[in-house]
């Protein structure tokens, strides 16, 4: 963190989706801070409630269905669960930007490039016609893509889907946010070309002092981008830390099972460690701990009570009390 | 099964196979360049071992994968299966092979036809293998259901009742209902969550062990690739590029694509910080070049002759077949 102070902390947030006979907890009691210049990696596998935190972040949850049911979330020191909607039309896109996965179905087919990234600027910005275009091709210029010009004539369709995922970037940045949440922006992108987008986010994150609240599921990318992680499991954050911390001494069960089962080539000829059963359902989540039914080390206690966050140091925490700091002890 | 195998050997041979596609212009729709999907493509797979085929998407893997299963007429070369040449088999002269071979797709769910119960999506397949009786088909369908750890109280279940790994079960459970010898796995895993994802390949792989299946594993995710293939085929632009056992690509790559995607790979155990720089960013427009080799376009290597000649295949170790004139005889360290 160049700053002690957080750009974004989220405290006890709690999200609710409400059906007739049901009460989904999507996000469940998260609380997690993004500092300055920093890159913070919310992993989990779907369902674990990643995505309702950042939309929540951006004030886009559906209400309702949706609920806040607690919490809050500063950015910047102010509260942006009290904001109504103008205000948070004034912070969205402007200040805090978000680029999403899929970046054919979030761009607009019938418009050129062009008008898109300059519909972002025109939102919160007055800017004469000739000012937005030259913004335009220089935000193109700076996302990496070879004849900005040219490319802002471009419908969604003739791109590619790395260069989509540029523009989408490049819309990001239009208004200079100072926090982009990425939700799994290369998730579906080949290898080679998800290589490149990392390193463009990285390099733009410097150049611009951005913090990035990234969303994934992949534990390899986290490894590449984080500079801290929170892995988060049925609406809950299981463990959070330092990137080293917690990819080297995870602390969690979960997070142990998680890089247990992630296969490559050195654990060859070993069977990968599988968790048993499913992800719970967020309606029916288990009492207790909510990975006590898939935990091998779950003991009594595990079942009846909400386990309590436990430090280990610098940040580094779990929401396990049965694993210490030697592993499997208690 | 109805045919006697030796325990080694090869169970499929492909041998310079070819597809190309039509592009079609203008009112007449005529014909006005062909795609090279599958240029000479071969590669062997032995008995009860798997070929892993990586690549980035178009470079044609599926492609290849339709062309053995005969889901498209290969334009040329040769498909052997247990020695037997199926490329010019008719429907009827395939349907007893058609047992042999299966598939299991990406999307478990698009693959299941939602308004068919468990049960009666595999029990299909039972129908096809010749075993009609109910109480036959019941036996085999509970078995079924244990191989690949469901109980078989959820055959009578429909496929949206199921999350996407038991999903992914249900279509290996129909795969194995007709007693393949050879399951073509296309991108298996990718839908799936890492917790489930783990499941699978180990599924995948006991059931290698218990029943000698032959796999042909079709993935974009090397870490994958690299924990459960024999051999690995990595393809760029429908053409292999370099073709080795799994320890040899993975240790000694060889051909520059095949440097930029391990180096691309983001791996938690694994520091590969020393990235190559491709030039292009990512596979061009220009669906085939005139001439020489297809990844001319991105190689950091390429120079006048990669542009003109056509690449032969060069052998550069034991069953390390490599598509590259130039680093085949000089070696990889130039430019790392």
């Amino acid at each position: 963190m160049a700053d002690n102070e957080a750009l974004l902390s989220v405290e006890e947030l709690k999200v609710y989706f409400r059906s007739e006979d049901e009460v989904a907890r999507a996000v469940d009691g998260v609380s997690f801070k993004v500092g300055r210049e920093e890159t913070v990696c919310l992993v989990g596998e779907s369902g674990c409630g990643k995505t309702v935190t950042a939309l929540s972040v951006m004030g886009l949850v559906p209400i309702p269905p949706g609920e806040i049911a607690g919490g809050r979330i500063l950015f910047n020191d102010q509260n942006l669960l009290v904001f109504n909607d103008n205000e948070m039309q004034a912070i969205r896109g402007n200040q805090i930007a978000m680029v999403f996965q899929e970046p054919l179905t979030s761009l607009n087919p019938v418009f050129t490039i062009g008008d898109q990234i300059g519909e972002a600027i025109q939102v919160h910005q007055t800017a004469p016609p000739t000012e937005v275009i030259q913004r335009s091709e220089q935000l193109l210029k700076d996302v990496g893509i070879a004849d900005p010009a040219q490319r802002l004539k471009d419908y969604p369709h003739q791109l590619s889907g790395g260069q989509r995922q540029r523009v989408m970037i490049a819309m990001a940045l239009a208004c200079d946010p100072k926090l982009i949440i990425a939700d799994e922006p290369t998730t579906a992108l080949d290898v080679t070309v998800q290589a490149q987008i990392l390193r463009l986010l990285e390099r733009i994150q410097k150049e611009r002092s951005m913090s990035v609240l990234y969303i994934t599921h992949d534990l390899g990318v986290v490894s590449k981008v984080a500079d801290r992680i929170c892995v988060m499991y049925a609406g809950i954050i299981a463990e959070q830390g330092k990137k080293d911390a917690v990819l080297k001494t995870p602390k969690h069960p979960y997070t142990q099972a998680l890089l247990a089962s992630l296969p490559n080539r050195d654990k060859r000829g070993q069977r990968l460690y599988s968790i048993p059963g499913t992800v719970p359902n967020p309606a029916y989540k288990p009492r207790g701990c909510p990975f006590h039914p898939r935990c091998q080390y779950a003991i009594q206690t595990c079942c009846e009570q909400f386990p309590e966050m436990c430090h280990y140091g610098d940040a580094h925490m779990a929401r396990c009390p049965v694993i210490f700091d030697d592993g499997r002890e208690n | 099964m109805n045919e006697i195998r030796s325990d080694n050997g090869t169970i499929l041979e492909v041998e310079n196979l070819k597809k190309y596609f039509p592009i079609r212009r203008g009112f007449f729709q005529r014909i006005n360049s062909w795609v090279r999907a599958v240029e000479n493509v071969s590669f062997q797979i032995a008995r009860a071992k798997t070929l892993g085929l990586v690549g980035e998407s178009g470079c044609g893997k599926t492609t290849v994968a339709r062309l053995i299963l005969k889901l498209l007429a290969a334009d040329g070369g040769q498909i052997l299966f247990n020695g037997q040449d199926i490329t010019q088999l008719d429907e009827k002269e395939m349907k007893p092979l058609r047992k042999e071979i299966q598939i299991i797709f990406q999307d478990p769910y698009g693959s299941l036809n939602p308004r068919m119960t468990v049960g009666q999506s595999i029990a299909e397949g039972l129908k096809i293998a010749g075993i009609h009786s109910r109480s036959q088909q019941e036996q085999r369908l509970e078995k079924l259901l244990k191989m690949v750890g469901m109980s078989p109280a959820s055959s009578d279940r429909f496929p949206h009742e199921f999350s996407g790994g038991q999903r992914q079960r249900v279509g290996i459970a129909r795969a194995l209902s007709v007693e393949p010898a050879l399951i073509i796995c296309d991108e298996p895993v990718s839908a799936l969550d890492v917790s489930i994802q783990a499941q699978i390949i180990n599924l995948l792989k006991d059931l290698q062990r218990q029943l000698q299946l032959s796999y042909l594993f079709i993935s974009h995710d090397l870490n994958v690739v690299g924990y459960l293939c024999d051999m690995v085929a990595v393809m760029y632009k429908g053409q292999i590029m370099e073709y080795a056992p799994t320890d040899a690509l993975f240790d000694d790559p060889i051909h520059p694509y095949t440097h930029l995607l391990l180096s691309a790979i983001p791996d938690v155990d694994r520091n590969n910080d020393t990235e190559m720089n491709a030039t292009a960013d990512e596979p061009g427009r220009t669906l085939n070049p005139a001439d020489g080799c297809s990844f001319q376009d991105r190689c950091p290597l390429a120079e006048n002759r990669c542009r003109h000649d056509l690449i032969e295949f060069e052998q550069t170790g034991p069953d390390h077949l490599v598509r590259c004139w130039k680093t085949a005889r000089d070696g990889t360290d130039s430019f790392l």
